[in-house]
């Protein structure tokens, strides 16, 4: 027993220096998006918002490979956008959940699943878009964890796949962004424009 | 009753711990790693020492122990029960599944950087490491119980 509570205690005096090193290393913003989704808790808004079970119209027709794909839902803890996608053509979108991991799905499930959806286009050549997508279909089967850092190669959430390709080509989407990288920040960056559906 | 709480407390503290510095060592892969096996031999011990600090029959203890790593395990065990009931059909997934599933992921922290290198695909949809995730609390249980048993004699022999 006592080894058990003397390697728990230097686990813990371990963790407590670990804390302590990443706030004192915090950049503002992650402080900036921790006051703010702080301030969307009190208000009643927390994690991915409340889908009002109406299905939107957006368009996705006019999709090339290497577009970002957009989905939000009311009361959301982060913005405006909740969820982020890299459209890899045909239909499909580089996606990540929980239970299926890092994997391709249909672009309409942003029609079904989100109050309301969009695109944005990326201001860079088609090559960079296509080595993009092709770093995206390499991540298949990758866990999904919402807390992942940025420089972790292991563990990924939506908007991360979306930054991360493109970072990896030297283009840096949200480069003074918190620890997590948020759709907002993404649709903000001036790399990208957005794509306006037919019709609208 | 204060025993087993002391050893549902030892061990969730063991889990939040190695969680959190699996979570903080997230950069450096390997590092993080480590904290899963250290953290299952720690399981392990806790189990032995149980078994020396209860001093009852194979039977009792066995019941002890799977009753202590029940209660320890029930931030993971929910989302196993919760997937196992949204297989079967009793339930649907739904906003809660997600809830629960996020739930039981961040308590099993420390396993993620080890199931990040499985594979693969299970039943088409679900990845290989989210059924790591889902069979984590159950063998966690069955560790500790074997664990406790370890060094008890069975009734007969010499």
């Amino acid at each position: 027993m006592k080894v058990i509570k003397r390697s728990l205690a230097f686990g813990a005096l371990a963790l407590v220096l670990l804390i302590g090193v990443n706030v004192l290393t915090m950049r503002p913003s992650t402080k900036e998006l921790w006051r703010f989704m702080w301030a969307e808790l009190g208000q009643g808004n927390f994690g991915v918002g409340r889908w009002d079970g109406e299905f939107n119209e957006f368009d996705f027709s006019q999709l090339e490979p290497g577009d970002i794909v957009l989905g939000g839902n009311t009361g959301s803890s982060w913005g405006y956008w909740t969820h982020a996608a890299l459209y890899i053509g045909n239909g499909q979108v580089m996606e990540t959940f929980l239970q299926p991991g890092t994997k391709p799905e249909p672009v309409t499930r942003y029609n079904e699943y989100y109050s309301h959806a969009g695109a944005l286009r990326v201001k860079l050549p088609p090559e960079v878009k296509q080595r993009a997508v092709e770093r995206a279909l390499a991540l298949e089967g990758r866990p999904w964890y919402l807390l992942a850092s940025r420089s972790s190669e292991e563990l990924w959430y939506c908007s991360k796949i979306v930054w991360w390709v493109y970072a990896q080509e030297g283009y840096d989407m949200d480069p003074d962004g918190p620890y997590w990288i948020v759709p907002d920040r993404i649709a903000r960056s001036p790399l990208v424009e957005q794509i306006q559906p037919h019709g609208r | 009753m204060r025993l087993i709480m002391r050893y549902v407390g030892l061990l969730a503290a063991m889990e939040v711990v190695f969680s959190g510095i699996a979570f903080l060592l997230s950069d450096w892969p390997w590092l993080a790693a480590l904290a899963a096996p250290v953290f299952v031999v720690l399981v392990w011990l806790t189990g032995v020492a149980l078994a020396a600090d209860r001093g009852c029959s194979r039977r009792a203890t066995a019941l002890t122990a799977a009753f202590i790593a029940t209660i320890w395990q029930l931030p993971g065990l929910q989302g196993s029960i919760r997937f196992l009931s949204d297989t079967a059909g009793w339930t649907e997934y739904d906003g809660v599944t997600d809830l629960q599933d996020f739930l039981m992921q961040t308590w099993h922290t420390v396993f993620l950087p080890v199931l990040a290198h499985i594979g693969g695909r299970a039943g088409g949809y679900y990845a290989a490491y989210y059924v790591g995730l889902v069979l984590a609390s159950p063998l966690l249980i069955l560790l500790f119980v074997c664990a406790a048993l370890w060094k008890m004699r069975r009734p007969g022999r010499a």
